[in-house]
């Protein structure tokens, strides 16, 4: 019997000292752990003050786990999956009264019987007759005086200072001195003398090392400097492992990793609200303007990839809502309680809807859901002041503030971005989700149509169903030309199924009014769209070409990482040479330059030549890479979107 | 005219003639009817009736002309039929041809009536304008009537034929086929019927009698024919819901719901047993063979079952209060047939899936059908209710599911489920959170074990599998996340309730869910819960569970408290105060912010300080030991804070040097009470090995070496054990080594051969910490002289486990085990209620709160009665058995004496009098 339960507890903390065990799997460790030793005590293996003992030990590791904002090894109290179910509900927690009072909680049962067990059983562990008797070696022969330790122990030592050893001399004489009074305390005149060296964990949390290059979103910030901010976590109870230090888990400082996994409290976050609602537009744009649109071209198309979470994880009441640009998904949902009901409503029969769908194809659509919130700003893209001004009004603000845009304000289902290759269009998608605090589902047409002959629809189907349910969400459908190609006659059945499909899920007869989905298109092929989810995508927005500010940005954000001397004539120079680039092509000519300089090691040089001494990226490299580098979009593929945008667009 | 030239005569006649002289012969062919004794005969004129003259008459006239005067008979005579069969089948067998001719004809009959009635509904169906009910009146009901025998007949058929089915088999299928095409034509027919604007009574009267009728045929047909069961089923609810607001008041709701709930768990059993058939040929091709086909047929029958119960539970909420408790039976029955519950079939995966897909998917629909209505929230809150164990997990996740629906519902569902039952008039009902609390509790096993439910699916990632404690824990967080102010009282209470019982783990999920709270609601609120909940730990004198549990909570909480209210829970409590001490002992005092961690750490120590040097001024005396102990357990919370305040470390190293000085083992062996103060000191050196004097590492030495080499309790061999862990990191220096080093591995040697498993792991635990850090090699080599403790050594540092447990052993021993652990808890629970019983002392010393004296009056009372009730009743049955065994006894009868009876008889009179004077009182 005993055996088993040494090896199942041995099995399980192997388990946690291999460090492989996501913060749930320790919780349950501990867990399991404190049921062993309940069952122990139960089947009296252990005394109640064994239980007592061991019970605390291990639940305050519990506690370290559970109470733990730190993502990799704390589970900040199940907030994530909290909030989450409870993400369409009203927060009334600033509302809540205790109804317990000192007096109102010695009625409840419960306590009765605890302080009846209390008095009931209060008997002394000294037997009556000991009560005099004295404690100390000297009172009996004892062995310890036979060791040759230092030979006084008798009892007069403790009022002698002098004679006991050197080490605790220092509170032996404030010990003496202590009955004189209080006042003489040792502590009192010290503490301004050595100034605690701990750092509230709440700070140290975010003044670690500074996370990616992309910086958290503004609100962390705003966050952190609240100085009524409650400590998040229980500080890895490194000294509650006690004498072991170590430890799995007990590594000292926390680390920060980037991620503010803020809990804030209903107050604050009220008081948050407010300041939104008084201060509606964008202005907390502390990060630096980061890549530049050229980002467009050169970021992956991953769908789901493992990004770092960026402000989403936070602990944000009543649900999670971006709030890099003021108005945040909070202060719509404060104003919003009417439409809460109706969200309440909604929920149960989507997910019902969803009961329809395979499995598998839910788990593959909801493996490829994007984390909302990613950080990418506007100020992210350079130029498109225009476009970036449309999609605000027409898109952001109506998934804030579904309230207020409604009947004819309501936003459109569908918008296209279209313009040449590497303009920035797949940054803007991410833009808007992230932006409007959308679950941002990014869905390749090929994916859709080559993985999936035949199930393409139901993918289609599922994929809307699921946004459904994780409204508001927005749908990215990158080269959306492959997949709504003009139905011609001699196409493949399973492809015109897709489109059909697609066409009515956008809007047909199943959608509702109310659904906030958001559907997104970018294509470089504009022309070659069916004229049905022309209709459909109805604002149509060109994204051209950047201009010779925008080609500015780009090069001075790309320069300002790298070891460069470009003067401002030289700059003003490459703008001048670049006209009709796209952003991807800018990336691409500053890769160029940026080689000139190590194309200029001797080649015999090249293995011990120190980083250091590479030299700065010149003008004269820009010349170079001029040479090489071509536009990729020619003059008449130009026309072609200008004509389109003229016939269809929504733009200037 | 004879009767028969006129029917002659009749057969012969054109269709012309026949509507010509439909009104004038039509009377006296009925008269023939009437009359006519021959089965032969009376089929035949029927046949003309039916098939020549019917077609002529006006719809209107129908009930009128023909149907309510020949339609009565055609039942009597079937009835007739049917009862000539029984009484003449006993003879029945292959030598006797004229019997089996007889039969044969009598059936051949019978199927021929059928097919009469047939064309009379095909007939009615097949007329353009919708006829009206009471036009045709006395069809349906006659059908009906035909059908439920020949249904019964057919049904019976095995019993009724015994062994000779063979000889009429044939006929009695088509009988059945017959009356099975009978049945739905009659069923199209009355989906076409319409009713007047003003039903009349008699209208309502027959349609309830056609549904109610239809029911008892399902009862009947449900083993005879997949199809016809499931269409009957479909009619009955079409109708019902077709004159809803005509028969909802008199439809037998309870006997409909209990006849789909029946059925559905029927055929939802016939899909696991299939399934497991199919597991176990362990066929490759599943899905060609015929038992997947059954099985699929089953399937659909239980999706349709369930289907259609959710509609009609959808249809006829209002009326359907005393179905709830049998909902909540159906819901858990079908739930424990499905992981992750433990009694759940093993199946294939598909095959679960299908099956899931039929029956537990529509108990979602279910709930959320039923989750308005007040007795099924009654139902399922029900205090009392006694769960079998395999429904105790279905239970607690039913309550979960109710949780994670309740908040969205309306105000008024939210308090019907959130706020238990308010009046002493209401059937009790606990409040959601409590009773969820107590589900969690009682699901002992399932939280062992653990068993995995699928968890939340959020951010994309990939859903994983999370144990009970988990999912409970986050939708409890959710619930609590959106909940109203005006029920937050009661989750208080529950949580309270649940953090003060004896199961650490519910008591753990409550303190989950709290702290969660604290931290999504206001930092006052937090305050506020931390004033309370320290009011009680100070309340709270003495060790058990719930202070233990509630330290706990209090720990957690003060981390998450802002740093100003930290200030002012100090102030409440000022740790300067002797009575406060309770209270600190169980904080963590880094969890403080800078100025009050000071002020607690400058404050205690200060107190144990004068405390310690009182006892001594006082000489040392065993009786006011209690107090230093007191003093030492918070001393032993600021050492464990390791402040960074050199001074205060220097001041506990000094409390604890001098007090290592007065312990010797031998005294500790006769007082516990110097245990106590030893596991404290043990602690405390643990913490401060590296800054504590030799000498005093010595001391505790020789003082571990003497307790472990006697008994000694094992909270003090697990601070005896920590102790020798931490000394790994000192380094001895050398004039002490000869003297520490081999005590050091003789104890190691004694603990790692500890027999209890925990203290065994403890052992191996701090072994390895101390490996890790020494410097004395020396000593691992010598702890490990014996071959059987090197081996386990190696094995614990290599990570190698040696038993694996069978998983199935593993859950019986499971199994076992469990009842230990709800046993102690009820004892420790009911230890307390006892201690409150008996102990008046304990009344009088409480005087701060209210006596509840009248309620323990009642109690005692009401013991009182059981008890004597109980010996009245084990006295009858002893009296039973000695009457059973006199007459059953053959040899010597012994009837009991006469005046036996007479004493019975008057003790029954006072029986009487008893039970009748309690009612009127």
């Amino acid at each position: 019997m005993s055996e088993a339960h040494l090896s199942e507890w041995q099995r399980r903390s192997f388990d946690i000292s291999s460090g492989s065990c996501t913060p749930e799997q320790t919780a349950d460790v501990y867990r399991a752990h404190l049921l062993a030793i309940q069952y122990a005590w139960a089947n009296s293996q252990l005394s109640s003050a064994g239980m007592d003992s061991l019970l605390r030990t291990y639940s305050e590791r519990y506690a370290a786990v559970l109470d733990s904002d730190d993502p990799r090894m704390g589970l900040n109290n199940y907030a994530e999956s909290a909030l989450h179910l409870a993400r369409s509900q009203r927060n009334h927690s600033d509302k809540w009264e205790s109804s317990l009072t000192t007096a109102s909680v010695l009625e409840l049962p419960c306590v009765r019987n605890m302080l009846r067990s209390g008095a009931g059983g209060g008997k002394s562990l000294v037997a009556l007759a000991d009560v005099n008797i004295s404690v100390g070696p000297d009172s009996r022969g004892s062995s310890l005086s036979a060791l040759a330790l230092s030979g006084h122990r008798a009892s007069e030592t403790l009022f002698n200072p002098i004679e006991v050893n050197r080490a605790s001399s220092h509170l032996q004489s404030t010990a003496a001195e202590k009955p004189k009074g209080p006042g003489g305390f040792p502590s009192q005149p010290h503490p301004s003398a050595s100034p605690s060296p701990r750092a509230l964990p709440l700070f140290s949390l975010h003044s670690a090392d500074p996370p990616q290059t992309i910086p958290g979103s503004a609100g962390q910030q705003a966050f952190n400097s609240n100085p009524s901010k409650r400590k998040a976590f229980y500080k890895s109870g490194e000294n509650s492992r006690g004498p072991y230090g170590g430890g799995p888990y007990g590594g000292g400082e926390p680390h920060s990793g980037g991620t503010g996994n803020n809990f804030k409290t209903a107050r604050e976050q009220f008081l948050v609200d407010e300041q939104k609602k008084h201060s509606h537009h964008p202005q907390r744009n502390q990060q630096a303007p980061g890549m530049a649109a050229a980002l467009g071209g050169a970021t992956k198309k991953s769908l789901g990839a493992n990004r770092p979470r960026g402000t989403c994880s936070k602990f944000v009441s009543p649900r999670q809502g971006d709030e890099v640009d003021g108005a945040g998904g909070n202060s719509a949902h404060g104003g919003n309680s009417a439409h809460s009901g109706n969200d309440a409503q909604d929920t149960l029969p989507v997910d019902e809807r969803l009961k329809n769908f395979e499995p598998k194809i839910i788990e593959l659509i909801m493996s490829e859901i994007m984390d909302h919130g990613s950080p990418v700003a506007w100020d992210d893209i350079a130029g498109l002041e225009f476009a970036k001004a449309t999609i605000k009004e027409i898109v952001v603000w109506p998934m804030l503030r579904p309230d207020i845009f409604t009947g004819l304000r309501g936003p459109p289902k569908g918008i296209l971005l279209f313009g040449p290759p590497g303009t920035g269009k797949t940054l803007i998608g991410k833009c808007i989700a992230c932006q409007s605090g959308a679950t941002f589902f990014s869905i390749s047409a090929s994916s859709l149509t080559s993985k999936w002959v035949g199930e393409g629809e139901k993918m289609v189907r599922a994929l809307f169903a699921i946004a459904r349910c994780h409204q508001p969400a927005v749908i990215f459908i990158d080269e959306i030309d492959s997949l709504l190609s003009q139905r011609t006659d001699g196409e493949h059945d399973s492809s015109r199924r897709i489109k059909t499909e697609f066409l009515v899920q956008l809007d047909g007869a199943t959608t509702s009014a109310e659904d906030r989905v958001l559907v997104v298109g970018a294509t470089n092929r504009p022309q070659e769209i069916d004229e049905a989810a022309r209709r459909r995508l109805a604002k149509r927005l060109y994204i051209p070409l950047p201009d010779a500010n925008a080609r500015r940005q780009i090069v001075s954000k790309l320069m300002a990482r790298e070891k460069s001397k470009l003067g401002e004539d030289a700059l003003e120079n490459v703008v001048t040479g670049t006209a009709g680039f796209s952003g991807a092509d800018m990336t691409g000519l500053c890769r160029e330059a940026a080689l000139g300089p190590i194309r200029s090691i001797q080649l015999s040089d090249i293995a011990t030549i120190t980083a250091e001494q590479v030299r700065p990226i010149l003008h004269c490299d820009f010349q170079e890479a001029l040479r090489v580098v071509r536009p990729s979009v020619s003059e008449k593929d130009l026309e072609l979107y200008q004509e389109w945008n003229k016939t269809f667009g929504c733009g200037h | 005219m004879s009767q028969t030239t006129l029917l002659e005569e009749v057969s012969l006649w054109s269709q012309d003639t026949c509507r010509q002289e439909v009104h004038s012969i039509l009377p006296k062919l009925i008269a023939m009817h009437q009359k006519t004794e021959s089965t032969e005969e009376h089929i035949h004129v029927l046949k003309v009736i039916t098939g020549m003259f019917l077609p002529h008459l006006n719809i209107a006239e129908l009930e009128e002309e023909c149907f309510s005067k020949v339609l009565p008979k055609v039942v009597n005579m079937f009835d007739q039929q049917i009862d000539d069969i029984t009484n003449q089948v006993e003879g029945l067998s292959s030598q006797n041809t004229e019997l089996c001719l007889f039969l044969r004809n009598i059936l051949q009959m019978m199927v021929q009536m059928l097919e009469v009635l047939s064309g009379c509904v095909r007939h009615v169906c097949s007329v353009e304008e919708t006829p009206a009910l009471n036009s045709i009146r006395s069809l349906p009901s006659c059908v009906l009537k035909v059908l439920r025998n020949t249904f019964k007949h057919c049904k019976e058929s095995e019993v009724v034929y015994c062994g000779r089915l063979s000889l009429v088999g044939d006929l009695l299928q088509g009988l059945f086929k017959e009356a099975y095409s009978l049945q739905k034509g009659l069923m199209e027919l009355l989906d076409r019927i319409s009713l007047d604007n003003t039903p009349s009574e008699t209208d309502i009267a027959d349609i309830l009698t056609v549904i109610h009728s239809l029911l008892d045929f399902c009862s009947v047909i449900s083993n005879l024919d997949i199809v016809l069961h499931a269409n009957t089923w479909k009619f009955i609810i079409k109708q019902s819901v077709k004159y809803s607001s005509l028969v909802e008041v008199r439809l037998r709701h309870d006997d409909i719901t209990s006849g789909l709930c029946g059925d559905l768990l029927v055929s939802f059993h016939s899909c696991l047993e299939l399934a497991e058939q199919i597991r176990l040929t362990g066929l490759k091709q599943v899905a060609a063979s015929p038992e997947y086909k059954l099985f699929q047929k089953t399937t659909k029958m239980c999706r349709f079952f369930a289907n259609t119960l959710v509609h009609y539970i959808k249809e006829f909420k209002a009326f359907l209060s005393k179905s709830c408790s049998r909902f909540h039976q159906l819901y858990l029955q079908i739930a424990s047939k499905f992981p992750p519950s433990l009694r759940a079939p093993l199946l294939p995966t598909p095959l679960s899936e299908e099956i899931n897909g039929a029956a537990l998917v529509p108990m979602d629909a279910l709930l959320s059908q039923l989750l308005p209505l007040r007795n099924f929230a009654e139902a399922v809150l029900n205090p009392t209710h006694q769960l079998s164990a395999e429904t105790e997990l279905p239970h607690c996740l039913l309550l979960v599911s109710v949780l994670g629906q309740v908040i969205s519902q309306p105000e008024e569902t939210l308090h019907l489920w959130c706020d238990g039952s308010q009046f002493p008039e209401d059937t009790p009902r606990l409040p959601l959170f409590r009773a969820l609390f107590q589900s969690f509790r009682r699901c002992s096993l399932e939280r062992r074990v653990p068993v995995y439910l699928p968890g939340l699916m959020i951010k994309g990632q990939a859903q994983v599998k999370v144990t009970l404690h988990h999912h409970v824990c986050v939708t409890l967080c959710a619930c609590v996340a959106a909940l109203p102010a005006q029920h937050f009282p009661l989750l208080e209470q529950s949580l309270l309730e649940a953090l003060l019982q004896p199961d650490t783990q519910t008591a753990l999920l409550a303190t989950d869910v709290w702290c969660f709270m604290a931290r999504y609601g206001s930092a006052e609120l937090c305050l506020r819960h931390v004033l309370l909940i320290a009011h009680l730990v100070r309340l709270c004198t003495q060790e058990c569970y719930q202070l233990s549990h509630l330290g706990l909570l209090l720990r957690r909480m003060v981390f998450l408290m802002t740093p100003n209210h930290q200030k002012e829970l100090v102030e409440r409590f000022p740790p300067a105060q002797w009575e406060n001490l309770g209270v600190w002992r169980h904080i963590l005092v880094r969890a403080l912010s800078q100025d009050a961690r000071q002020r607690v750490e400058a404050d205690i120590i200060a107190l144990t300080d004068s405390t310690v040097r009182d006892w001594q001024q006082a000489g040392y005396k065993l009786g006011q030991l209690d107090k230093v102990n007191i003093a030492l357990l918070s001393l032993l919370s600021v050492v464990r804070g390791e402040s960074p305040e050199a001074c205060f470390l220097l001041s506990a190293q000094g409390i604890v040097s001098e007090l290592w000085a007065c312990m010797c083992p031998n005294q500790a062996q006769t007082h516990p009470i110097i245990q106590t103060t030893l596991r404290l000191l043990l602690s405390m050196v643990t913490i401060l090995v590296k800054s504590i004097d030799t000498q005093v590492i010595c001391q505790a030495l020789v003082c571990v070496g003497a307790l472990v080499s006697q008994k000694c309790p094992d909270d003090l061999m697990l601070a005896a054990l920590d102790f020798l862990a931490s000394l790994g990191k000192v380094f001895i220096p050398n004039d002490s080594q000869s003297l520490v080093l081999p005590k050091l591995s003789d104890l190691f040697g004694a603990l790692l051969v500890e027999k209890s498993w925990l203290l065994q792991q403890h052992a191996l635990e701090a072994f390895a910490h101390f490996v890790e850090a020494t410097n004395h090699e020396e000593v691992i080599s010598q702890s490990l002289s014996f071959e059987e403790t090197k081996n386990k050594v190696v094995n614990y540092l290599s990570k190698t486990i040696i038993t694996q447990e069978m998983p199935e052993i593993r859950l019986q021993r499971i199994i076992c085990e469990i009842p230990v652990v709800e046993q102690h808890n009820d004892r420790v629970e009911t230890e307390e209620h006892a201690a409150k019983d008996s102990s008046p002392a304990a009344e009088s010393t409480a005087d701060t709160e209210p006596c509840p004296k009248r309620a323990r009056q009642e109690t005692s009372v009401e013991e009182e009665y059981r008890r004597y009730l109980q010996t009245a009743e084990s006295a009858l049955k002893a009296m039973q058995t000695l009457a059973e065994r006199g007459t059953s006894d053959t040899t010597a009868p012994i009837s009991p004496p006469q005046w036996v009876t007479l004493r019975l008889q008057e003790l029954q009179s006072v029986i009487t009098q008893m039970t009748t004077s309690g009612s009127t009182t």
